[in-house]
């Protein structure tokens, strides 16, 4: 078990997960999808105290390397749920699972609105995970909506398991719908007609009060107080998912700070 | 308890109450609601039957009951299933889940 999951590669996640190693913290960073970060597209940075008209992508691989020096152990998956198991956290990561005693949520701005349907069918025939479902839908027409850089693979896994896959990368349609009974039956793309079983859409990230049920959410932005806390004991937030503004100087103090609460949770826990 | 099609109906019929963890080796959130239901199991030890079914390997099963993802959470009340929850499920929610079925 870890000390500390820091869920999110970006600014605030490395910055809350190098203060946690300056404070004999063990902490995993899990990242799916860094090269879609928000800093990684950023072309010149001017207003970061130290780093000088660094581009976002050359700014995020010198933390990285900072914090992989620094003993911080990144794994690379997408979270898909967070939930207490009484004592301590479990996360479940791809097909991976990991157990921390607190979670720093650093997941950068929320990855857009569900498609039209999306939500209604989560469950009956939507789904954000291939390996989880894949083998429920062998022999089975499934539409896969790849936006993140591991979708190809993962359309790949469920063809090599028996699915009739019509994949969709980001460029192959507009708009969405999803459409069915009492399981989905019609993916609707750009106004041309998919008979399917299932759709798996796969984006970065999931939702934070879909990855973590219970989250108190306002105005689209996860929930803290000055110390990065959430409604929910043992775990904070920093960074773009705690809302505006959006920025590099801020995500990293506010890394810190939930970095240094997390701290004074663990401790205070270790006393009990 | 591990489940298979060969003991699925006696395990369902000769308990009044069961919960099914409805789950696959290869998913991450099955492993999340194992350990849940692990911590459930220690909160009520003995108190409820609670038994585990690989939709990979019983495949029939799932079928017979339209699992479409997993985990899948499923009470069986004399045989009969009464209640269904979708994705991974919380202490709490366990809580209601069992005692509504009583």
């Amino acid at each position: 078990m870890m000390d500390v999951a820091v869920i999110g590669g970006g600014p605030a996640g490395i910055s809350a997960a190098l203060t946690l190693r300056q404070r004999g913290k063990s902490v995993a960073v899990i990242s799916a999808d860094p090269e879609q970060s928000h800093l990684a597209k950023a072309e010149k940075i001017n207003n970061y105290p130290g780093m000088m008209g660094m581009s976002g992508k050359e700014m995020l691989d010198v933390m990285t390397k900072q914090a992989e020096d620094a003993g911080v152990f990144f794994m690379h998956g997408r979270a898909t749920s967070i939930m207490s198991m009484g004592e301590s956290f479990g996360i479940a990561v791809g097909s991976e699972f990991m157990e921390a005693e607190a979670v720093i949520l650093t997941l950068g701005i929320s990855m857009g609105k569900p498609f039209k349907g999306e939500t209604d069918f989560l469950g009956r025939g939507v789904s954000y995970c291939a390996t989880c479902d894949g083998m429920l839908y062998r022999g089975k027409n499934v539409a896969v909506i790849g936006l993140c850089a591991d979708a190809p693979e993962e359309a790949e896994f469920l063809k090599s398991i028996g699915c009739n896959v019509e994949y969709f990368d980001r460029n192959r349609a507009k708009s969405y719908e999803i459409r069915g009974d009492k399981t989905v039956t019609t993916l609707i793309a750009d106004g041309g007609e998919y008979a399917v079983d299932g759709v798996f859409v796969l984006r970065s990230g999931v939702a934070p009060d879909l990855l973590m049920f219970g989250l108190e959410i306002e105005n689209g932005a996860i929930k803290v107080d000055r110390n990065m806390q959430t409604n929910l004991p043992g775990i904070f937030a920093a960074g773009d998912c705690t809302g505006t503004p959006y920025q590099l100087p801020k995500a990293v103090g506010e890394g810190n700070i939930a970095a240094l609460a997390a701290v004074k949770y663990i401790d205070s826990r270790g006393d009990e | 308890m591990d489940v298979t099609a060969k003991n699925f109906d006696s395990i369902v019929n000769n308990h009044d109450t069961v919960l099914v963890d409805f789950y696959a080796a290869w998913c991450g959130p099955c492993k999340l609601q194992g350990n849940i239901l692990t911590a459930f199991e220690e909160k009520y030890p003995n108190k409820f039957t609670i038994a585990k079914l690989d939709v990979d390997t019983e495949l029939s099963i799932a079928q017979r009951y339209g699992i479409s993802t997993v985990p899948t959470l499923i009470v069986f009340r004399k045989g009969e299933p009464v209640e269904r929850a979708v994705g991974v499920q919380t202490v709490d929610k366990l809580e209601q889940m069992l005692g509504a079925a009583q």
